[in-house]
Order: C-alpha cells, then sequence, then structure tokens
C-alpha cells in the first residue's frame, strides 16, 4: 500500500517536473524568437525548478525499486532528461554563453520525459547479468553522453541560427559564430569520450556476463556506427578543417544516428538490450 | 617509389576518412543483411528458394557473414597498417619537435629583464601554464599547457591499434565452448565433450587442463517469475587437488587461464532405464530446456538410444506450484515405435511403467547448468588497448596542448603569440585575456 502511494507521489512529481520544463521550454523559446536575452534567465530558472521533483520523482523510484531508473523505457528516459537538465545547468553555470542553448536541450528533455511518462510505469526488476560495477559504469556514461551530444547539439543550432538571421542585441550576446562552432566542437568531444568509455565498459561487462566483448548484437553494432560517425565527424574536422555551417550540418546527422541507437534500435529490436529498454 | 606511395597511401586522411566509411556501410550492412551468426541454416534454405538471385549475390559478397568476409578481414588488416604506420609517422614527428630549438628573431627583440619575467610568469601562473625552461632565453619565455596533450591523438590510436589486434587474435585463437553439466557429473574439460563450440580459425583442440564436477545448481526468482540468480557450485579437479568454486552470471571463475561462465540455460535433466527382456539395461539421460514460463512445461522429443523408441516428453517440475523448483516433478511420456504409440501417460521419478515387452524405470530428475569454457589470449592486450584508448580520449579533448610564447620588441612593448592543437577560438579568447592581463602589468613591468 506504501508503495502504491509512494509510485503514485512519483508519477506526481514527473508530472510537476513536466510543468516546469514546459514554461522553461517556452521561455527559452520566446527569448530566441523575439530576442529577449531577459527570457533566458526565467529559462534557467524554471528548468532549474524542474529539477527538483524530477530528482525526488525518481528518488522515491530508486527506493522503491531497489536498483537504479535505468529498466525500462520510463525509467531510462526519465533518468537521461534528468542527466541531461543537471549537465546543462551545471555547464551553464560554469559557462553562462552557453545557456542560450538551453532552446534545444529543454525542449528535448520535456520530450524524452513525457514519451517515458506514457510507458508503461511497472517497476522490472534486474535479471542476474544486469548488476556489478561495469554495468554502472555504462550506464552513467551512456547518460553523459546523451547530454554532451544534445548540449553541444544546441551550439550547433545556435550556430546555424545566428549565421542565419545575425542581427540584433540577442544574438549580439551570443557568443561569436567561432566560439558557438567551438563549444559544440568541445562538447562533442566530451561525447565521444563518454560514448567510448560507455562501450567499452559494457564490452568489459559483456564478457563478465557472456564471456565475450563483442557479439555484433544490434545494440552494440549501431553503437559502433554513432561512434565511428563521430569519429568522422572529428576527423573531417581536423584534417578537412570542417568548420561551421558544414560541421553544425554534420553533427545533425551524428545527433539523429545517436537518436536512432540510443531511443529507436533497443526499442524495435530484439537485441541483449531488450530485457533492459522493453 | 611504390614503398613511397603505399606510405603515403596509409597516412593520407582521405585514406583514412574511407576506412572510416567503409567501417561504416559495412555495420549498416552487418545489421540489415541476416547474418548466419543470428539466423538459422533453414531461413538461408528459404531465401535461396525464395530469391536465388539475390541471394546468390549476398552470398558471393559474402554480406551473410559480413564481420568474417575476406573483405572485411581485409579491411581489418588495411586499418592496422594504416594506424600502426600513422602512429609511427606521429611519433617521429613529435619527438622531432621536443628537440627542436625554438628560433627567434633577435633583431627585433628586446631582452626581457628579471624583474619583468617574474610578473610575467605571475600571470601564467594563473592560467595554469608552466614555464619551457629549455626553450626560454634572454629575449623570450615560453609558457606550455598540458605538454601531454601532444600524445593524446597518439595514445588514443595506439589503444584502438591494441584492440584491433586483439579483436584478431580473438578470431584467430579463441576457444570457446558450451557444456551442459548435469549436477553430480564431471566435465573431463576435452574437446570432444563441448556440446557446442566457437573456436578461432587457427586455434587447436580445447583441453582445459583440469576437470569440472557440479556439485549443486541454484535458481531463484522475483515474484514475477524473472529469473533473479542463477549459480552453479562447481569442483575444480586437477592434479588430484579439488577447489570449491561458485559460478554466477557476471561473477565467472578463472582457472589456468581458463575462464569458466555461468549461461543463461539451464533445465532439467531426466534419467532412464530401460531394461530389455534379455536383462539388457540401457541409461539414458535426456536434457530438457526450462520452459519460458513457469507455467509451462518443459518438452522434449528424442530418440531412446540402441532402441526404435521415439519419446515425446512434456515435464512439470513442480505440478503442485507451477515453479520451476524441482518439488513435485511429473512427466507426462508419449512413447513411440515405428510411428506407433505404445505408451502414453503420466510417469513419476522413481517408477517404472511398462512399454511393449520393456521395462522403462524413470531413475530421476537432476538439473542440468550451462557452462561455457573460454581460453582467449588477445582478452589482456583488449583489456590494455581500452585503457590506452580511453586515457588517449581525455587526454585528446581535456588536455588539449597550448603553447605561449611571450617577448618583447624593441618598442619594449610585450608581444604574445601562441599555438594550440584544438579550440582556436576559445583560445584565441584566452590569449586575448592574458594579453590584457599583462597590459595591466605593463605598468607595473615598465617602472
Amino acid at each position: 500500500m506504501a508503495d502504491i502511494l509512494s509510485l503514485k507521489s512519483e508519477v506526481i512529481f514527473h508530472w510537476i517536473a513536466v510543468g516546469f520544463y514546459i514554461m522553461s521550454t517556452v521561455a527559452f523559446a520566446y527569448s530566441v524568437s523575439f530576442k529577449k536575452h531577459n527570457a533566458l534567465k526565467h529559462g534557467v530558472f524554471f528548468t532549474l525548478t524542474g529539477l527538483i521533483p524530477h530528482s525526488i520523482a525518481l528518488g522515491i523510484r530508486w527506493n522503491i525499486a531497489g536498483h537504479g531508473p535505468y529498466m525500462a523505457k520510463y525509467e531510462v528516459l526519465s533518468s537521461n532528461a534528468w542527466m541531461v537538465i543537471l549537465m546543462f545547468l551545471l555547464i551553464g553555470w560554469n559557462i553562462p554563453k552557453i545557456r542560450s542553448a538551453g532552446v534545444v536541450v529543454v525542449p528535448l528533455c520535456f520530450l524524452m520525459m513525457t514519451i517515458g511518462l506514457f510507458t508503461n510505469p511497472e517497476i522490472r526488476k534486474l535479471s542476474p547479468s544486469l548488476s556489478g560495477i561495469w554495468l554502472v559504469i555504462h550506464i552513467l556514461f551512456n547518460k553523459l553522453a546523451v547530454g554532451a551530444i544534445l548540449i553541444s547539439l544546441g551550439a550547433s543550432v545556435l550556430y546555424l541560427i545566428k549565421k542565419g538571421r545575425a542581427r540584433g542585441e540577442f544574438f549580439d550576446k551570443l557568443p561569436s559564430l567561432e566560439v558557438l562552432d567551438e563549444y559544440s566542437y568541445k562538447f562533442i568531444g566530451f561525447g565521444f569520450i563518454f560514448w567510448s568509455i560507455t562501450v567499452v565498459a559494457g564490452s568489459i561487462w559483456a564478457n563478465q556476463a557472456w564471456g565475450r566483448y563483442w557479439g555484433w548484437d544490434p545494440i552494440e553494432t549501431w553503437s559502433l556506427i554513432t561512434w565511428l560517425l563521430y569519429g568522422l565527424y572529428l576527423h573531417l574536422r581536423y584534417f578537412f578543417k570542417w568548420q561551421g555551417s558544414k560541421s553544425a550540418w554534420m553533427l545533425i546527422v551524428c545527433f539523429v544516428f545517436s537518436v536512432i541507437t540510443i531511443f529507436i534500435i533497443p526499442f524495435i529490436i530484439e537485441s541483449l538490450h531488450s530485457q533492459y529498454f522493453m | 617509389m611504390i614503398f613511397d606511395k603505399i606510405k603515403q597511401f596509409l597516412i593520407s586522411p582521405k585514406t583514412t576518412i574511407v576506412l572510416i566509411l567503409i567501417v561504416l556501410i559495412a555495420c549498416v550492412t552487418g545489421f540489415f543483411v541476416p547474418q548466419i551468426t543470428d539466423k538459422s541454416p533453414s531461413f538461408f534454405e528459404l531465401w535461396k528458394e525464395r530469391s536465388p538471385y539475390i541471394f546468390r549475390i549476398v552470398d558471393r559478397l559474402q554480406l551473410d557473414r559480413v564481420y568474417t568476409s575476406c573483405w572485411f578481414l581485409c579491411l581489418v588488416v588495411l586499418i592496422i597498417a594504416s594506424l600502426g604506420y600513422s602512429l609511427y609517422i606521429q611519433v617521429k614527428r613529435i619527438v622531432k619537435q621536443g628537440t627542436k630549438n625554438r628560433t627567434q628573431n633577435s633583431e627585433l627583440r628586446d631582452q626581457i629583464t628579471d624583474n619583468d619575467r617574474d610578473r610575467i610568469r605571475t600571470v601564467f601562473k594563473k592560467w595554469r601554464y608552466h614555464e619551457h625552461i629549455s626553450a626560454n632565453n634572454k629575449q623570450q619565455l615560453v609558457f606550455l599547457r598540458n605538454s601531454i596533450g601532444k600524445w593524446g591523438g597518439i595514445i588514443f590510436h595506439l589503444g584502438l591499434f591494441l584492440i584491433i589486434i586483439s579483436a584478431i587474435f580473438v578470431l584467430c585463437f579463441q576457444k570457446r565452448g558450451f557444456v551442459q553439466l548435469i549436477e553430480g557429473d564431471l566435465f573431463d574439460g576435452k574437446e570432444n565433450n563441448l556440446l557446442v563450440k566457437n573456436h578461432g580459425v587457427f586455434a587447436g583442440e580445447f583441453s582445459a587442463g583440469f576437470k569440472t564436477f557440479l556439485s549443486a545448481f541454484r535458481h531463484n526468482y522475483w515474484e514475477g517469475g524473472d529469473v533473479k540468480l542463477l549459480e552453479s557450485e562447481i569442483i575444480i579437479v586437477k592434479d588430484k587437488k579439488e577447489v570449491k568454486k561458485n559460478l554466477r552470471i557476471n561473477n565467472p571463475v578463472s582457472v589456468n587461464g581458463v575462464n569458466i561462465y555461468q549461461s543463461n540455460d539451464y533445465g532439467y535433466t531426466l534419467s532412464f532405464v530401460l531394461k530389455k527382456p534379455s536383462k539388457k539395461e540401457i541409461i539414458s539421460h535426456f536434457n530438457l530446456d526450462r520452459a519460458a514460463n513457469m507455467h509451462e512445461p518443459a518438452i522434449g522429443t528424442t530418440d531412446f538410444p540402441e532402441t526404435d523408441y521415439i519419446f515425446k516428453m512434456i515435464f512439470l517440475p513442480d505440478i503442485n506450484n507451477k515453479s520451476f523448483y524441482l518439488k513435485n516433478p511429473i512427466l507426462y511420456l508419449t512413447a513411440l515405435k515405428s510411428g506407433n504409440v505404445v505408451f502414453d501417460g503420466l510417469i513419476i521419478p522413481g517408477n517404472s511403467i511398462k512399454i511393449k515387452e520393456d521395462i522403462l524405470y524413470f531413475s530421476g530428475v537432476r538439473y542440468w547448468s550451462g557452462l561455457i569454457f573460454v581460453e582467449n589470449p588477445g582478452m589482456s592486450i583488449a583489456y590494455i588497448g581500452f585503457a590506452i584508448a580511453l586515457l588517449g580520449t581525455v587526454v585528446i579533448f581535456i588536455f588539449p596542448y597550448s603553447e605561449i610564447t611571450v617577448a618583447r620588441d624593441s618598442l619594449s612593448n610585450i608581444s604574445i603569440n601562441g599555438i594550440t592543437k584544438k579550440y582556436h577560438a576559445l583560445f584565441n579568447e584566452e590569449l586575448a585575456e592574458i594579453k590584457k592581463q599583462l597590459n595591466n602589468e605593463r605598468g607595473r613591468i615598465n617602472e
């Protein structure tokens, strides 16, 4: 009975968080559309406020489930959104110029959470293979990679917006095009590190669980495809000086592939990861 | 001449891009085209029947076995050659740079006084730069940050190189086998007793060098019936010494360089003794996989050795509670001989039934546990490669190398210029800020 009540309160906290993220999305969209720099502050405020009920909701769920929020779509999507929001706020606090990337980051998190909330919220128990430190590292760094990629995407989108209609006080207050491009590159660098750690930790975990570190499972294949694509992006940038718009568009392509790997393949194709996502 | 061309080809950026693209295409192909490792032979037979033309193309290009195809292996060899040679070139280049003296145009530069040097040093210290003592002289100061950053690319690619080498090692020398070990039974560690084998191309016969005895198998479930724990209690017998070990999923045991893994597969072993009228006794054990759901029975069909009987078995481990535990086992047996049903009924362990002129004694039920034996000499290389590659990515992106040279021209102006490996725009902003701070110090410097 107590668990059911807690689960209900967890859902309520989740929806409160969604409410704040909607307000935050509106504030960010308003700031970019109407070139109101002050609205960014409201956006950040609502995001920060939303993170509190979101954290409480995940905390309650963790407590009831007895494991971290990484089983089934409901938990995976919510905890991914939480990690991205947290990363965005921490980075925005450290680098205020990057806060405007919230116009991309927050709506995508809100979308992730909402999709998750419409799936089955039933608590799933862990199978014996889903344990150990390598699993924790694998999942944690996957979430960090999602965060870094989304923030990088935000910087790229801002770059394209600024380049498209570069006039106005709002855009003057944004970092220069070169710096936006560099931020996008920098966060992709972090994303690449985190993605690499995800793949490596996953491989070591697979070796411990099944005695092989690579089995060309659909998710393994797609994570390699995404990793190679980011590798391609980095090499094109380094060797062929793909910067600016070219680089921004390439990053959007990479992002699409990341979405396919993290959010589409595990949900539609039978694989070792199915029990974790389904 | 030709060698120069090959060398040039191996380190060309275009080659790198093309190689990445081909691996990408190979992975996408491997995902979309059904692979022989994932599908049954009957699937491919059906495919061949339905679309012979497409099947022939797929077969010729080895697209149904992408990752072990000749062209993919050639690609891997090319990647290794390209990575290896570019690593060599990069190391050579950095070592050369390290020993090269920084030159300067002394005509344009004044000497920096000791007093100025201290103040400049203070500014750079705030920005986490350290002095490059050997490059300093009276006219210039050189400051470096993240000297290791120069090695980032090399470290990362070295890690990648080792990972690929280990993958080749696995492909060539790995020995891997699956055993269905029955409780109270012994596996002699020999190749011919492996139920399923997956050895590398150049791997010899598997021989563990020890025997494995399964003393107990434990399993446990969550409320909904999902598996919570699978554990095999094994005894390793080697040189007349016995060592007891517990094996669980995610908790393998390593003996003599051979790793033993608990598989997800397990089930029930039904043991029978068939007594012929001639008093000959045939003992046989049949392994049934456990059902996916605890409300369903384990099912199997098999020939009874040395007889014409075919047994169709429907087995429930716990008729009362419908659990996976062997509590109240019961078997619904249909025995066929030459296509005719000769027995159809229930039988519980310890009971006998008469089938035609023979007596079948259901002697007992035990668990069997799936154990995977792996001998993989490349694993340690892979782990070292993982660690090095990760270190490399961290060095590349978190510790980018930057170098700033401070000099004073003939008009006593402080001039700074720098180079960096990454984030040039951000570095330019930093350089401007450092310049500002140096200019603030300038009044003090000129005093």
